[in-house]
């Protein structure tokens, strides 16, 4: 046997009993919902142009057909964020997202950082299914079908099984309002949601 | 993404996941976990071009991607033991004899990545050359050099370490 041959069969017998999870697909899709939720630098410089005008916006991420935006809850920070294909919409109260009305959005914060003073309303397709894999529904339930993340500044709404909402807000306008406000704002935020049309 | 660019999708992963996990154990010298969490990154960036990729030899791509994180990857590790390793142990550590396989994988991980990649595609993937270039982005001339040096490496420290 020569070297070529020889090691052919060792790497065919050192791979000989490894085999892909069964649940690799679902695991890819989960991971590509998280990249999607990862702030990116391209997002950032958006909301700095949102953020600035100091006025209550909800923005509009379309990520695909089963997730339209996202925000992910981090340590330090709340963000948010865009892939490079997709499409920013940005609303004031009572505009749509996704086919979901935002009744109220309260007044934010006048800063200088990229993505603190906004407030993201992300819509996701799928209803509860995506949120609740990624955890966003093991939050305190604050209302029907409304969970309020621990970290204080997210909340989710599931309105229908196409329609599941999440709300961030940012970090600076979380500061400046307090944990109590913000609490008080977020649950009125998701109270203000609905099914538009 | 549509259902049915999902569903292809999801039968893809069925066909060639196992395939793909194989190469990046063998190209990253990672332990199946890690690789599996390698194929995972990989297999994400696939699903993000799918739609557009899946009538296009999909396969070629995936593969590609696979392989450059697993060059990637063992790089990073041959830094990281490198610097573990910085300061040689005093006693010598008894190897035990493993047989051919161990002694055979245990020269393939010591190639740099990319003569490592080059082996493990063309003698276990069984491509030809041009394929294995078009993988690894090089031309068929470097797989053949790669290919020759790396198989001669590990020939030369297979006989150096057989007893006389």
């Amino acid at each position: 046997m020569n070297t070529e041959e020889a090691l052919r069969e060792a790497m065919s017998e050192h791979v000989a009993e490894v085999h892909a999870s069964p649940m690799l697909g679902r695991s890819v899709r989960r991971r590509s919902r998280r990249t999607t939720l990862r702030l990116r630098t391209a997002g950032a410089g958006l909301v700095t142009a949102v953020a600035a005008v100091s006025a209550p916006v909800a923005m509009s991420l379309t990520a695909g057909p089963a997730v339209s935006v996202g925000a992910a809850p981090v340590t330090n920070a709340v963000t948010a964020t865009v892939t490079p294909t997709e499409t920013p919409v940005v609303a004031d109260a009572g505009g749509v997202v996704e086919g979901v009305r935002v009744g109220y959005l309260p007044e934010t914060c006048d800063g200088p950082g990229p993505n603190d003073c906004g407030i993201w309303v992300g819509v996701y397709g799928d209803g509860d299914q995506s949120l609740r894999v990624d955890g966003r529904l093991d939050g305190r339930q604050v209302a029907e079908g409304t969970y309020l993340d621990a970290s204080g500044k997210m909340i989710t709404r599931i309105l229908d099984d196409q329609h599941g909402v999440l709300v961030v807000i940012g970090d600076d306008a979380a500061r400046e309002l307090g944990a109590d406000t913000v609490e008080r704002e977020l649950r009125k935020i998701a109270e203000g949601l609905s099914l538009a049309g | 993404m549509t259902e049915e660019d999902d569903a292809a999708f999801d039968e893809f992963l069925a066909a060639r996941s196992t395939a793909l996990l194989r190469t990046a154990v063998l190209v990253c010298g990672a332990s199946p976990h890690d690789a599996e969490d390698l194929v995972q990154g990989a297999m994400e960036k696939v699903y993000r071009h799918w739609a557009r990729i899946r009538h296009d030899n999909p396969e070629a791509y995936a593969r590609r991607v696979v392989v450059n994180a697993a060059i990637s990857r063992s790089r990073r590790k041959r830094v990281l033991q490198e610097i573990s390793f910085a300061r040689p142990p005093e006693t010598a550590v008894d190897t035990p004899d493993h047989g051919m396989r161990d002694a055979l994988m245990t020269e393939l991980r010591k190639l740099p990545a990319r003569m490592r990649a080059v082996i493990v595609l063309r003698y276990w993937e069984d491509m030809s050359e041009a394929e294995t270039a078009a993988a690894l982005g090089c031309s068929a001339g470097t797989v053949k050099s790669q290919a020759a040096r790396g198989l001669a490496r590990i020939r030369e420290r297979l006989l150096e370490g057989v007893p006389v």
